[in-house]
């Protein structure tokens, strides 16, 4: 693979360009990291670890790894829980985009969108849901299989179980890894798979032997993604796995920074975080060494295609089943139960529960001008951000699979840090930092844009095994018509590629649209943002409220699922 | 039968010139409380930070009705103390008063980040503060045990803490996280240190307890689970009122948390901030906080009506104090350990 072998070659606007972007990346990235070396060392737990009565101390790292009890819990308990969620996440979600992208499954154009539902929604309200749906003793789903089957006793589901945890870890992650493998599904030349099938051999003999081998980088990506996202993801082990007495190293995390009482201790939060840098930078390793020879993943070149879709025939019925399913338990059952909630409160559904229906949730929601304000900061800032991150990890992309600087690699790790820094650390990174600074923009909308953008992992990611995906000889091409390097990437790869980082900017704008952590480190009257909104009502146990406000932010967030649909590729593809 | 009457008129003449004297609120009308309205009306904006949504939205509007042309910026967080401290720190100051537990609000008194007021200008009793008049009680509440009142067996609502280890109750029992160590770690300083751990380890062990961070009340009211072992009593009656089929009782021993207001010593608006938290801690602020949210007040002088009631009953209440903070921090820490599994 051809790559620009030095700067020079570049030119000076693209070195521009692409040195600013490294630059960004690194303060996005660099700032939080230094925070949380800094305070992983930094005691006593009862004071911040930039008060002056702080000092430098290995207690926060000591107590954690001495814990040999704790330690004999947590390590079997995170382990089969990210394993056993990351292997189930990576076939639902793996099936799903085939199904969607692939086949003539019918209506798959509706389950693109309902299968992202739950990136839509909180996961703690999820997780509410859920416990409404299959608690062992009152949940809807067991009272009705108790009546059909004729069972007593509490069950036969139970949620609160290390099967219950993986599930619903597994229903809130399939939807990002099945955005990710869509891309890599669509991107993907048909020809080697006409190839095989020419050849005599069977379609699962080609999927196994040519697409899963062609897809392996689009497919290492999210699987990583998703590793370090369960490993990160606390509030379901907060909900559903601490009811169970299960103990996973990222509700460890959240035990610091909640203590009963006192402040929260960052310090401790900060060493067990290590163990998500030391993850991030292991999986990292293997998925360079997986696509090392990165040109047997070429499927784009030259040459058009169009891709053919597999006529599932007698599997519809299986498919459709599996797809009905999954959508059940992840959209449909979790917003009939909001929408529910939003309008009568805590009453058990049933016919007598129906004069208790009220609008009140909804008519004190648009009174309030909280509501308001935070609907337009979360558009904004997530909209900004999910533009930031997309343009600066494209950016990042290019410089790690298409040029040949020294820094490369650098940038590289950089970016993939990201995503095992905490987010309550990074909040307290940036508060830190934009008090610090005689920059007016802590409290306002803005401090919320910076902390947000520090997300590179995703779309770094996502532009690497795009980019790996597209052949040099395009750009040869281009560099042999006299183009130079930068209009040869912004009119060549960059159409290529936009499919795949429109995936990433749908992603990232609900990320951002949903992200509570930060924004409640940073919160102040003037920044306020429906995701906190919906925390602070949840904490107060404003049911309806929360419930009514959550369903406002699914119809707030729809539409842009269903520009995503809407986008050329997506759009031709599923056609 | 005339002395029968003459006796009921006047305990009516008598409530009805104790409620219009408490109307009146006199120290509303001294020169000082004229003077510091009047100040507070320049500055225009007062900022107040409390732990819960719940526990400030009301606010604005009740205290509006006493004092107009002041906005009052409510914000309801738990990590407000930390907000607080960093702000402080960078020499930026966003709030005004502050809301919270003594133990809550122990750290930015160890930092001196909050100021005396002179609360005796809002009628509150110097026995009511705390800290060398830097804090002024708003309100106390007592831990609670909750039930749903449709599939509950009155025979097992407990009369003492330890009476929630029946085995009757195993399996069917939801708790809070966040106020399980709280209730346990009170407990130490009535029952003991060995007694209260061993009380929690119990809980852990044998109650198949349902742990949970989610709010308990659609737990309760969906039958998921019948009884909550531990609630804040106000939280009860403010989910009763909205309908839930829930009521509570009080174990004993009983132990209440108290519940300060202060103004922050580098508040962008002082006087609006004085007037504020002495507005919250006087009985004008803490009879609309009642009647907003139902808090009650259970200081042996508190004119409270829910507080009147249990204290009615003669029994002994333990109210926690700014001298036990470190140690109840501690047990906390410890009883917190113990029932999340952190430790054996």
């Amino acid at each position: 693979m051809a790559v620009v072998s030095a700067t020079r070659s570049l030119g000076r606007p693209a070195s521009l360009v692409l040195g600013t972007a490294a630059l960004l990346a690194a303060f996005l990235v660099l700032v939080p990291l230094a925070v949380l070396l800094f305070s992983a060392f930094r005691g006593p737990p009862d004071y911040l670890p930039f008060e002056s009565k702080a000092h430098w101390s290995f207690e926060n790292v000591a107590a954690l790894y001495r814990n040999t009890a704790l330690l004999g819990r947590l390590l079997p308990d995170t382990l089969t829980s990210v394993i056993g969620t990351v292997l189930c996440t990576s076939i639902t979600a793996f099936a799903l985009a085939w199904l969607v992208e692939r086949t003539n499954l019918p209506g798959r154009r509706a389950a693109f969108v309902l299968i992202l539902f739950p990136l839509l929604i909180p996961v703690n309200i999820l997780a509410v849901a859920w416990i409404y749906l299959m608690g062992p003793n009152a949940g809807w789903l067991n009272v009705a299989l108790r009546g059909l089957l004729g069972l007593q006793g509490g069950g036969p589901i139970n949620i609160f179980s290390m099967g219950g945890l993986i599930m619903s870890q597994t229903l809130v992650l399939t939807p990002y890894v099945f955005l990710l493998l869509l891309a890599t599904l669509r991107s993907m030349n048909p020809a080697m798979e006409e190839a095989s099938a020419a050849s005599g051999a069977s379609q699962l003999t080609t999927f196994r032997r040519v697409t899963l081998p062609m897809l392996l980088p689009g497919i290492l990506a999210p699987v990583i993604l998703a590793t370090i996202i369960v490993l990160e993801q606390f509030e379901l082990p907060l909900m559903i796995g601490l009811p169970a007495r299960l103990n996973i190293f990222s509700y460890r995390i959240y035990y610091e920074l909640n203590p009963a009482d006192g402040l929260p201790n960052y310090g401790a939060a900060a060493a067990i975080s290590f163990v998500f840098l030391l993850a991030a930078v292991a999986l990292l390793v293997v998925y360079n060494r997986a696509v090392r020879n990165a040109d047997k993943f070429t499927t784009i070149t030259g040459k058009g295609y169009r891709q053919r879709r597999l006529e599932l025939g007698r599997w519809n019925v299986p498919a459709l089943v599996f797809l009905g399913a999954y959508l059940a338990l992840a959209a449909v059952l979790p917003a009939a139960v909001l929408i529910w909630t939003s309008f009568f409160g805590f009453a058990v559904p049933s016919l007598d529960s129906l004069p208790q229906f009220s609008t009140a949730a909804y008519r004190a929601l648009f009174a309030d001008h909280r509501f308001w304000l935070g609907l337009r900061n979360t558009l904004l800032v997530a909209t900004l951000s999910a533009m930031v991150v997309t343009v600066l990890g494209t950016a990042l992309g290019l410089i790690i699979t298409r040029t040949s600087l020294w820094w490369r690699g650098t940038v590289d790790v950089l970016s993939f840090l990201s995503i095992g820094i905490p987010s309550v650390i990074v909040g307290l990174a940036v508060m830190i930092l934009f008090l610090t600074l005689p920059i007016g923009i802590y409290g306002t909308v803005w401090i919320l844009l910076i902390a947000y953008s520090y997300r590179l992992a995703t779309t770094t990611r996502t532009a690497r095994a795009g980019l790996m995906q597209i052949h040099t000889e395009l750009e040869e091409a281009s560099i042999a018509s006299g183009a130079r390097w930068l209009t040869t990437q912004r009119r060549i790869v960059l159409p290529l590629l936009a499919p795949a980082m429109a995936s990433a900017f749908v992603l990232l704008f609900i990320v951002g649209a949903r992200e509570f952590t930060i924004p409640l480190v940073l919160a102040s009257d003037d920044n306020i943002v429906l995701s906190v909104l919906i925390w602070r009502l949840y904490q107060a146990g404003q049911s309806a409220e929360t419930a009514a406000l959550a369903t406002l932010v699914i119809l707030a967030v729809l539409p842009i699922l269903l520009i995503a649909r809407g986008l050329p590729a997506a759009r031709s593809d599923m056609d | 039968m005339p002395t029968r009457w003459l006796i009921a008129g006047a305990i009516v003449l008598a409530a009805v010139f104790t409620v219009s004297a408490e109307a009146q609120q006199p120290w509303r009308e001294s020169a000082a409380a004229k003077t510091l309205y009047e100040r507070a009306k320049g500055e225009g904006t007062v900022v107040m930070w409390g732990t819960n949504v719940r526990e400030v939205d009301w606010i604005p509007k009740a205290f509006s009705q006493s004092f107009p042309g002041i906005d009052v910026k409510v914000v309801g967080d738990n990590n407000i103390s930390t907000t607080a401290i960093a702000e402080a720190r960078a020499g930026r100051h966003q709030v005004d008063v502050f809301w919270h537990s003594l133990a809550g609000i122990a750290p930015l008194l160890e930092r001196d980040l909050v100021e005396p007021i002179d609360w005796s200008m809002f009628g509150v009793a110097a026995d009511n503060t705390f800290a060398d008049k830097k804090l002024g009680v708003t309100n106390t509440m007592v831990f609670a045990f909750m039930y749903n009142t449709k599939l509950a067996d009155p025979k097992l609502l407990p009369k003492k803490w330890s009476d929630v280890l029946n085995p009757s109750l195993k399996d069917k029992m939801v708790v809070s996280d966040f106020l399980i160590p709280r209730l346990t770690g009170a407990l130490v300083f009535s029952l003991g240190h060995p007694d209260a751990m061993k009380f929690a380890r119990s809980l852990r062990d044998d109650m198949g307890l349902l742990l949970t961070r989610a709010p308990r009340q659609p737990i309760i009211a969906s039958g998921e689970r019948i009884y909550s072992l531990v609630e804040l009593d106000q939280q009860v009656r403010l989910w009763k009122s909205e309908g839930l089929p829930v009521d509570y009782v009080v174990p004993e021993p009983v132990t209440a948390a108290q519940f300060v207001a202060a103004a922050m010593a580098k508040a962008p608006h002082p006087n609006a901030a004085r007037l504020l938290a002495g507005w919250l801690a006087s009985e004008e602020g803490k009879g609309a906080r009642e009647q907003a949210i139902f808090t009650a007040d259970y200081r042996p002088n508190s004119k409270s009506a829910i507080g009147r009631k249990l204290l009615a009953t003669g029994v002994k209440i333990h109210f926690d104090d700014l001298s036990q903070v470190a140690d109840r921090n501690k047990y906390f820490k410890e009883a917190g350990d113990i029932i999340s599994g952190q430790v054996r």
